[in-house]
């Protein structure tokens, strides 16, 4: 399985990783990883991703675009995607789900639940 | 302004340390901050908010307590001039702001990409006509500092 | 016509049931009709033949067969009285066998007598039941069978081949009435299971529904179902109707019930999220968490014209499968959502209580605005003094490990600052708004304060900076329109005299007490720029207090023989380097004894006051809270103000003394060290 980690904070796709690659259901999976929108958008475009994990606030292109684009392009309109975000107002979680993220997450990220939506997701 | 638009961002504050860094932080006294008080510290992690209200939140750290909770969450020792701070300290000030949200449901409001802003006795731009309302923390590790200045909300 | 036949229909059904109309078992039903009928038919039959025989003349055939009319006939009567069908069935039965016998013996027209047999299994297994009636019949079928191949018996002479196909016949006859009973009485005691089933099971849905209407009507929730376009079900619970205001909301949308009673946003909100729960996309708890109307203030009209607002808290389930529901809220049938709904409004109203003081809050800031038409320079004085006593306190707080208590007190005499310098301006909102905070720090004094509670206080030390800035910016604007009207030659002195005049004044007029103000500055005292501010604080604190406590009523001057216009007078002089104040009102001096009452009802003091000095009684007014007044307002009763006197001159390393003649006048004197000196030596 092939994971995309989308986040302009470095330190924040790295605890998502190591999250992820502590439960042995996860620990073989290549995970990529982008710093913004734009740079994640390239790396779908170029290779097959099973699930993208994406940050909301981020320069160049930032997450929710991404996910309008990425559900208005039909190869793309199924990829799961999880939206971990510090954004915790519920209006924006319809926003977000209204754009088609499969779930989503309020940073700090609990392992818990990180874990319990991966699984709700069949992942 | 009002308390109970202030509480949302020291909750996220608290609740953030606690997720993140499994620390319970003690708060001191609140007070006025000065727009030309001396900045005592040497990092500030800038977030603009925008939409309903207009403000800012600020989370203030010394260089010292800055590379150490980086240190926390990179997992390994973290220099004095490490880029990660930056990184860190612009991520632990989005949550701050991004979470507050939730206890300001009933505004909409936008929060900015963060600004980090560094220099022993850097200066903030605060904005006129608002007060703003420093309240110090204390964590084992050392003290650090929240700015919170929101125009009044239009109610009604 | 009609009425004719149905009336004849009654009668027809009424002799055939032999009356019972608690037949309601169909099997026992067509049994008791079929024993009626035959036994009709029979009586009518055997009477037929009776009298044939007669006409032809065969005497005992036609006795015979009118005694069995009788006994027939008798038995149709019995059966309709007595009601004992197998009894009637056997009797019937045994007269048939008798007589169709006696029609086999005899042999008829051409041997016909034989053909009336086949009909006998029919009664037999018909009135008898497929047992008892096969038992009978197959007894009949070998009676008639010993009496036609035995030749002696053989009237008719049927060749031994026609009695055997006679026998064949009645054989088959017998054996598919028999097939045909057990297959009739097998269907009916199934139709009758399923009926008793059907009673049974609509009983306990009676009494199902009778408890889903109890709990709908009487429910503290509303509660109700959702269809595709997510119009409202017609069985919801009746507070629903009291939630919503209305009795007509079968049929109606949810999302069109909430548009007018919801903020744009909010039901913007809402009808994105009902799209989502209708598209069965999203996992639930997701929709749960996401659900806008999990809290949710909507707004009803009133019959007054005003709007009256409730929390409502909205939770949302989808229903059935996500195809299924689809389909069938396009027809309009199914119900694919539902929904729970209750009032939370106390708390809401609550809220509403602080947004009603954040408004008014508003409308002091308004007309702390109009009523700016002092003098600019006042005003800057007023707001350079207040930004003072707020960044005090403000270092205090920033001050760590400062006690909170500590705080509080410092805060106190900060606010009560700040509203006497309000109220020398007549700023009485403003006053009004730190009264407030003062009324607070004091409650929370009394009854304990937390983090939380300082909070508060700093926010209220940044409403009032604001104010000061917004305040500030006026007086800018105003300044630069307006030339400066009071000569500033006097400097600090002489605007603190303006002041205090006007304040005294102001006063005066207020509570209606008429007052003369003098105020006098000896020859080479000065009032410094920089110690004006602790002499205005204590001589406006001393001037309250004069109004408070000191000056009488006007009736009561003139019984005493004083001038019933009030006196206050101020005396600057400058002694050995120091400054000296002289306060003197010509009111009524200090009560002692009221103070000593006062000291007695504390618990702290209660033990003591009596054996305390007079002069040990003056100094108890210098406690922070102690006061006399019976009750607190912008006047007095705080208790504050004295205690603020006497911490500021003190700091200041100033002394204060006291003169008291009860009935004629109380002068205060306040020395303040090495004030004057540098003014002097200027001159």
């Amino acid at each position: 399985m092939t994971i995309l980690i989308v986040d302009d904070s470095r330190i924040m796709r790295n605890i998502i990783k190591n999250t992820l690659t502590g439960h042995a259901r996860y620990a073989n999976c290549q995970y990529l990883e982008a710093p913004d929108g734009r740079e994640a958008q390239r790396l779908i475009q170029s290779q097959a991703i099973d699930l993208l994990l994406l940050d909301w606030n981020m320069p160049m292109l930032n997450g929710l675009e991404l996910v309008k684009r990425l559900r208005a392009d039909a190869v793309q309109a199924k990829l799961p995607i999880i939206m971990i975000t510090s954004e915790s107002a519920k209006y924006s979680v319809i926003e977000a789900v209204k754009a088609g993220v499969n779930d989503y997450l309020i940073k700090p990220v609990s392992e818990k639940l990180l874990m319990e939506k991966l699984e709700r997701l069949g992942l | 302004m009002n308390i109970n638009h202030i509480e949302p961002f020291i909750e996220a504050t608290v609740g953030v340390f606690r997720e993140l860094f499994g620390l319970e932080p003690e708060y001191l006294n609140p007070y006025l901050v000065q727009k030309d008080d001396r900045n005592e510290w040497d990092i500030s992690g800038i977030i603009g908010i925008g939409g309903d209200s207009k403000g800012v939140v600020v989370v203030s750290l010394s260089g010292q307590l800055a590379a150490a909770l980086t240190a926390k969450l990179v997992g390994g020792p973290v220099q004095l001039d490490d880029p990660d701070i930056v990184d860190a300290v612009g991520e632990i000030v989005n949550i701050i702001a991004g979470n507050a949200k939730k206890g300001l449901e009933q505004y909409r409001l936008e929060i900015s990409l963060p600004t980090i802003v560094k220099g022993p006795d850097h200066r903030i731009a605060w904005q006129q006509n608002v007060p703003i309302i420093g309240i110090p923390f204390k964590i084992p590790m050392g003290r650090f500092h929240l700015s919170i200045g929101l125009e009044n909300i239009i109610t009604g | 016509m009609k009425k004719l036949w149905l009336f004849f229909g009654r009668a027809v059904m009424n002799v055939l049931t032999g009356g019972n109309k608690g037949l309601t078992d169909i099997g026992q039903r067509s049994r008791v009709i079929f024993l009626n009928a035959v036994t009709l038919a029979g009586a009518v039959m055997i009477s037929l033949f009776s009298a044939i025989s007669l006409a032809s003349g065969n005497l005992p055939l036609a006795l015979a067969c009118a005694v069995a009319a009788g006994v027939v006939t008798l038995n149709f009567v019995l059966i309709r009285l007595f009601r004992l069908y197998l009894l009637g069935g056997i009797v019937d039965c045994v007269v048939i066998f008798v007589f169709y016998y006696y029609l086999v013996l005899s042999g008829g027209e051409a041997g016909s007598g034989i053909l009336w047999i086949n009909t006998y299994p029919l009664i037999s297994l018909f009135l008898l039941g497929s047992g008892i009636g096969s038992v009978v019949a197959l007894s009949f079928g070998a009676a008639v069978g010993l009496a036609i191949f035995t030749p002696a018996l053989n009237a008719a002479a049927f060749p031994p081949l026609y009695s055997a196909r006679v026998m064949g016949t009645y054989f088959f006859i017998w054996l598919f009435s028999l097939i045909y009973e057990v297959v009739r009485t097998n269907t009916l005691r199934r139709l009758e299971d399923s009926n008793r089933h059907l009673a049974e099971a609509s009983a306990a849905l009676r009494a199902e529904k009778q408890q889903t209407d109890d709990i709908l009507a009487g429910v503290r929730e509303g509660i109700f179902l959702l269809d595709g376009e997510l119009r409202l079900g017609t069985s919801h619970s009746r507070y629903l109707e009291t939630i919503f205001q209305g009795d007509q909301l079968a049929g109606r949308s949810l999302l069109e019930l909430l548009k007018p009673l919801l903020p744009a946003q909010d039901y913007s909100s809402a009808a994105d999220f009902f799209d989502l729960l209708l598209a069965g996309a999203v996992n639930p708890e997701l929709l749960a968490e996401i659900n806008p109307l999990s809290e949710i203030r909507c707004l009803f009209p009133a019959p007054d014209g005003q709007a009256h607002s409730k929390l409502l808290r909205f939770a949302f389930s989808r229903l059935g499968a996500v195809g299924a529901a689809g389909a069938a809220g396009a027809a309009g049938t199914a119900f694919s959502v539902l929904g729970v709904v209750v009032d939370a409004s106390q708390e809401y109203e609550l809220q509403q209580q602080l947004s009603v003081e954040e408004r008014k809050h508003k409308q002091s800031m308004e007309n702390l605005f109009r009523i700016i038409h002092v003098d600019p320079a006042m005003m800057r004085e007023f707001i350079g003094d207040t930004e003072a006593e707020l960044d005090q306190a403000n270092e205090l707080l920033k001050t760590e490990g400062t006690d909170r208590e500590h705080i509080m007190v410092a805060l106190g005499s900060s606010f009560h600052a700040i509203k006497g310098n309000a109220l020398l301006l007549g700023l009485e909102e403003f006053a009004a708004k730190v009264h407030g905070y003062e009324d607070t720090v004091k409650e929370l004094r009394s009854r304990g304060h937390s983090w939380r509670d300082l909070l508060s206080l700093t926010v209220g030390l940044g409403e009032i900076r604001g104010d000061l800035e917004e305040l500030n910016g006026l007086i800018t604007r105003i300044e630069s329109f307006q030339a400066l009207t009071v000569s500033r030659d006097g400097g600090a002195a002489s605007l603190l005299q303006l002041s205090l005049d006007k304040f005294v004044q102001k006063e005066s007029s207020r509570l209606g007490v008429p007052v003369s103000f003098d105020f006098r500055i000896a020859e080479g005292a000065a009032i410094t720029e920089e110690h004006r501010k602790l002499v205005k604080d204590v001589l406006v604190q001393l001037v309250r207090n004069s109004f408070a406590h000191g000056f009488e009523h006007e009736t009561t001057r003139l019984k005493l023989k004083k001038n019933p216009r009030c006196a206050i007078s101020v005396q600057v002089d400058e002694q050995a380097g120091s400054l000296v104040l002289r306060y003197r009102d010509d009111g009524n001096g200090l009560d002692i004894g009221r103070i000593r009452a006062k000291a007695a009802s504390l618990p702290l003091l209660a033990g003591r006051a009596a054996a305390l000095s007079d002069q040990e009684v003056i100094k108890l007014i210098f406690m922070p809270g102690f006061s006399t007044a019976r009750q607190t307002s912008l006047d007095a009763g705080r208790g504050e103000g004295m205690a603020l006197v006497r911490n500021r001159v003190t700091a200041a390393g100033g002394r204060l003394g006291v003169k008291n003649k009860p009935g004629q006048y109380l002068e205060w004197t306040v020395t303040l060290p090495g004030m004057a000196v540098a003014e002097v030596s200027s001159a």
